[in-house]
């Protein structure tokens, strides 16, 4: 349904995005993974029409859209950053939001009882903490019905009990057949909620199937320790690479990307005896 | 659409504490001037630094705050299924008629107040009118530069030099090259000039309405002729509405293209 084709972003020298392909498939739950400045974002906001690609195209049933706006009213998007107008309260806020969409949300009390936010309505935004605003944020995104949703770690600023909320609503809306795309650095989330895993490095896809197609690559069993090693084996055979040291050809030198020196070291065909940072 | 972002977007700036304090000043330093000058003519003429240098100030400062500060807001805006060009022009909206809004209040009462009596209104409403142009053209180059540079700490620089270079350097800049080439008859250079910055057009728009021309020798007696026929006034309204367009639509090619 929805995807992005050979997609190739720079800001200034810094390449985002290299070259990217994803299928993100209908009805699914799809986990966008990788560390930090890895391309996650900016592959989630060029999906969006947020940042403008510099070759390739976002395929929407298949093919380029023409309407942009079109294909935005099918998606409600959660970003990572929640920052609105500080002098509207919260009620002023979502009703903006519904005003400016087409269609109308059909949720939101729901939504703000989940989040227990029925009370902070008359509040203006400027007061809120954090974590406050993320849950306004997923409000915002969760009060409508939309065959898409995109959220850009949403449970990083929640309290565990919001995030508990959150998850069981993306749950409810993965269950309903919703086609859902997130990213996220919490393990737990992912092992939870995600069927299809794509992982970014550098800008570049190095892992695009299932949760068990993972485990069953890397040899693991936990989400933590099959993306390690998917680092390591990245940093092994890319660009960044495992350089043996110059002054000493009993040292070999790891990329600041990897985690695993000894499943990188092995990947490379070498056994490690000692690791010094 | 662009009705209901600028609803929305001007209620949130309109409960904003500086819209009171930049209303209040405006109101307090036009009735200070009367009060110190003793005549509606001497505040005319002192409020005209006001519209010509701290006007253009606070708009370029402001607009160039106003999208750096928003820029996650824009990015809420951006990711609904609106047209990023609705979402630009409504922005701007907010931000000029918000700064025009508290110009034309706070100045603009006390101007005709006490003009209200002689009836002359060409000063004062020469006055609002010239504030009112700059106010949208400084804050559609604040936008246009805020948009086109990421890096808050550089735009604001850019924005910053742009308002020195209309406001202040420009015109020594001239004034030194005609120093320099006194001996030719350069005054229709000097009109042609005047085209160029919009500061410098509306500052000769008022010298003229306030017959403070004679002050500038042979220049100014070009200048009246010139500003005082219908062609002269209709061409500077022209040349204040193209200063108006083009970083306006620069803005919206930038808004169009930005990344979020």
């Amino acid at each position: 349904m929805i995807g992005l084709s050979d997609i190739v972003k720079s800001f200034g020298r810094e390449r985002a995005l290299d070259g990217v392909s994803i299928d993100f498939p209908v009805g699914r739950m799809t986990a966008l993974l990788g560390p930090n400045g890895s391309g996650k974002t900016t592959a989630l906001k060029t999906l969006l029409g947020l940042v403008r690609p510099d070759r390739g195209t976002v395929l929407w049933n298949g093919a380029a859209p023409t309407d942009e706006r079109a294909v935005r009213e099918h998606i409600s998007y959660m970003p990572q950053i929640a920052r609105f107008p500080e002098n509207l309260t919260i009620r002023e806020f979502l009703a903006m939001i519904a005003d400016l969409r087409p269609r109308q949300p059909t949720r939101t009390e729901e939504m703000l009882a989940r989040f227990e936010l029925a009370d902070l309505l008359p509040k203006p935004l400027k007061g809120l903490s954090g974590g406050t605003r993320q849950r306004v944020c997923a409000v915002m995104t969760l009060m409508y019905d939309a065959p898409v949703y995109i959220f850009d770690e949403p449970t990083a600023g929640l309290d565990p009990l919001m995030a508990r909320r959150f998850k069981d609503a993306v749950a409810r809306e993965k269950a309903a057949g919703k086609t859902i795309i997130f990213t996220s650095h919490i393990m737990g989330d992912i092992e939870e909620l995600a069927d299809h895993i794509v992982f970014l490095l550098e800008g570049a896809v190095v892992f695009d199937g299932t949760l068990d197609a993972l485990y069953a690559r890397t040899g693991e069993h936990a989400a933590e320790d099959a993306i390690a090693v998917l680092i390591a084996r990245a940093g092994g055979n890319t660009r960044s690479g495992i350089a043996p040291s110059a002054s000493d050809g009993n040292q070999i030198r790891f990329s600041d990307t990897v985690i695993d020196h000894h499943a990188a070291a092995d990947a490379g065909g070498t056994r490690l005896r000692e690791v010094r940072a | 659409m662009i009705g209901r972002l600028v609803k929305h977007q001007l209620r949130n700036v309109l409960r904003s504490r500086w819209v009171f304090v930049l209303t209040g000043f405006f109101l307090v330093f036009t009735e200070a001037m009367y009060q110190a000058s003793g005549s509606a003519a001497g505040m005319e003429v002192t409020l005209m630094s006001v519209v010509l240098i701290i006007l253009p100030l606070f708009s370029i400062v402001y607009g160039t705050m106003y999208v750096y500060g928003s820029r996650e807001f824009l990015e809420v805006l951006a990711a609904q299924p609106l047209r990023r060009r609705d979402i630009y022009f409504s922005s701007w909206l907010v931000v000029t008629g918000a700064i025009s809004g508290c110009f034309l209040v706070g100045s603009g009462v006390p101007l005709l107040a006490h003009r209200i009596g002689d009836g002359a209104m060409g000063g004062p409403l020469t006055l609002l009118a010239s504030g009112l142009f700059l106010t949208i053209i400084f804050t559609a180059i604040a936008f246009a530069v805020a948009i086109r540079v990421h890096d808050r700490t550089r735009g604001m620089g850019v924005a910053l030099l742009l308002w020195f270079f209309f406001a202040l350097l420009y015109d020594g800049v001239v004034l030194f090259a005609f120093y320099a080439l006194a001996d030719y008859p350069v005054e229709p250079l000097a009109l042609a000039f005047s085209f160029l910055n919009p500061v410098d057009l509306a500052r000769i728009l008022l010298t003229l309405q306030f017959d403070v021309s004679a002050l500038m020798g042979y220049t100014g007696a070009v200048y009246q002729r010139f500003f005082g026929g219908a062609v002269g006034m209709l061409l500077s309204a022209a040349a204040l509405t193209v200063w108006t367009v083009i970083p306006l639509w620069m803005g919206k090619r930038f808004f169009a293209r930005t990344d979020f």
